[in-house]
């Protein structure tokens, strides 16, 4: 079986609890390699917690879960939903982090750091600025170069524009699907798995929606979104567009 | 806003702030001042304010060095329970068991008289500087533990995460993370610490200040206890004008600390 060996994530019967309370129940599903799939469901469905299992912070309970570590050392890397920034240190240090927690700096690492802060469409002046001189979304933006720094294979996401504007979601939304299409490469930069409770949000990132409800937190439906790459924000106004979305939203309500 | 627009902000600011309690200070002492001509209080009892500041020119030498011997007894004291709170909060923030086998211990610190332990210090180290300071130690260590302990505790979760999904040893958890946290909380109970240090040196020097070379304002305001009660109140305001220059200077520091991290300096009374 060709495709069990690009798989990044598979979960059999993942199952959490928090002494009694049961959070996650008997969750089942794959991530192949390169892939985009978003996590939606309403709050208290288990999806931070799964993805917190995926990341290796968690536990499962009982299940299975397998998560393709691969040979490299920076394999994953976790959005939080804060920017989650060291407030003492200014941008460039902060997005230095994870290379530097990893072993010492080298001069080939500055390249790397820089070209992560380029990326994410932060300029050279920004660089030495302070966390708290930043809008919500650069921080936000500062958040992902910090987790792209490492070049991981899988990114996992939870719920890092939901503190932001709809406008500004919607161009980091756009932002961000550049950075996994990776400009002029034929694969994908790394699988995502997006956790969010914007519909949206996740109908135009994703190749495929996991819908989750909650109490316990199950999975309810596992869509495919059939739109091609790249998508831009005209695809939000389609028919087909609004459709699945409408779709989505039926599956979450009849949780 | 032009040149001459911040000068005038600055110069009202000033106004602002230091015009109103400069008038309540001319008020009082000229009340004190009449009220002790009026009723012919004797000096020994009470003496008018011009009398206290003649003292204090007269004594002026003997108080300058008392006031600096007093000055070094407590930031020596105060610098010592910055090292030795910060090196007891890291272990502290290590695991929530030791916090709990020793905080009844650390609490021991805060209730404990110092003027009651003070003659047993004295009976063990012997009269002179070094009994002094470890009164000031006594006296400022605990709220340093307690505000660097919780800084280094109360750090962010998520960011915890961070560092472990990035594979941080135990020592980058704390030298990266737990311990700059816990800076603007170590400033601050440094400030708290530092009237305290006062106080516990000016104690420290009433009971082990005698007879050295150099001695402090505690034993300044012994000395003077016997008739020379203006003399006594001048080194009272010495050692109250100290504290506040040492209040000052910590909070200066603050000011720049806390900018870096994002924060404002709290202070209702401005």
């Amino acid at each position: 079986m060709p495709a069990t060996a690009t798989r990044t994530i598979s979960a059999e019967a993942v199952s959490k609890s928090f002494d009694d309370d049961q959070v996650v129940k008997e969750v089942s599903f794959t991530v192949n390699a390169g892939e985009f799939v978003s996590i939606v469901g309403p709050s208290g469905c288990g999806k931070s917690t799964l993805l917190r299992m995926i990341a290796g912070l968690e536990e499962p309970t009982t299940g299975a879960l397998e998560v393709d570590r691969g040979t490299s050392e920076s394999n994953l890397s976790f959005v939080f939903q804060d920017p989650t920034l060291l407030p003492w240190r200014n941008v460039r240090n902060n997005v230095a982090l994870p290379i530097e927690l990893r072993g010492t700096l080298n001069s080939q690492d500055q390249e790397t750091i820089d070209d992560a802060i380029q990326r994410v469409g932060l300029t050279d002046l920004d660089k030495s600025k302070l966390p708290h001189m930043l809008s919500g979304g650069m921080r936000m933006r500062v958040s992902i170069a910090r987790a792209l720094v490492t070049q991981p294979k899988l990114l996992l996401l939870d719920e890092p524009f939901a503190a932001v504007d709809d406008v500004l979601r919607q161009q980091l939304n756009e932002e961000l699907l550049k950075l996994w299409q990776q400009a002029g490469c034929e694969q994908p930069a790394f699988s995502a798995v997006f956790v969010t409770h914007n519909i949206a949000e996740a109908v135009f990132l994703s190749q495929r929606i996991l819908v989750m409800g909650a109490n316990p937190g199950r999975l309810l439906a596992d869509i495919k979104v059939p739109f091609d790459y790249p998508r831009d924000s005209a695809i939000r106004t389609k028919p087909e567009f609004t459709e699945l979305a409408a779709d989505v939203l039926k599956r979450l309500r009849g949780s | 806003m032009s040149l001459s627009d911040c000068e005038d902000l600055d110069v009202s600011k000033l106004a602002k702030n230091v015009l109103p309690p400069l008038l309540l200070l001319v008020a009082f002492l000229s009340t004190w001042e009449s009220v002790v001509w009026l009723l012919k209080i004797p000096a020994i009892t009470l003496p008018p304010p011009s009398r206290i500041a003649l003292a204090a020119y007269k004594n002026a030498d003997e108080l300058v060095i008392a006031t600096g011997y007093t000055a070094l007894a407590s930031t020596c004291g105060l610098l010592c329970s910055v090292v030795i709170g910060v090196v007891m909060a890291a272990i502290f923030s290590q695991a929530a068991i030791i916090r709990r086998s020793f905080f009844p211990y650390a609490i021991f610190l805060q209730t404990v008289p110092i003027v009651a332990v003070a003659p047993l210090l004295l009976h063990w180290f012997g009269n002179g500087f070094q009994t002094i300071v470890m009164i000031v130690i006594i006296i400022s260590l605990f709220p340093i533990i307690v505000n660097v302990t919780y800084g280094m505790v109360s750090v962010d979760r998520q960011l915890v995460n961070l560092f472990q999904l990035n594979r941080a040893s135990r020592w980058q958890i704390f030298f990266k993370l737990q311990l700059p946290n816990s800076v603007p909380l170590l400033i601050s109970a440094t400030k708290t610490s530092a009237g305290l240090a006062v106080i516990g040196a000016i104690v420290g020097e009433f009971f082990a200040g005698l007879s050295t070379p150099l001695s402090g304002l505690g034993y300044f305001i012994m000395k003077s206890l016997e008739y020379k009660i203006d003399a006594m109140m001048a080194a009272v305001i010495a050692s109250a004008l100290l504290g506040n220059a040492m209040f000052t200077v910590i909070s200066f520091i603050e000011s720049k600390i806390l900018a870096r991290f994002g924060q404002v300096q709290s202070n209702v009374f401005q």
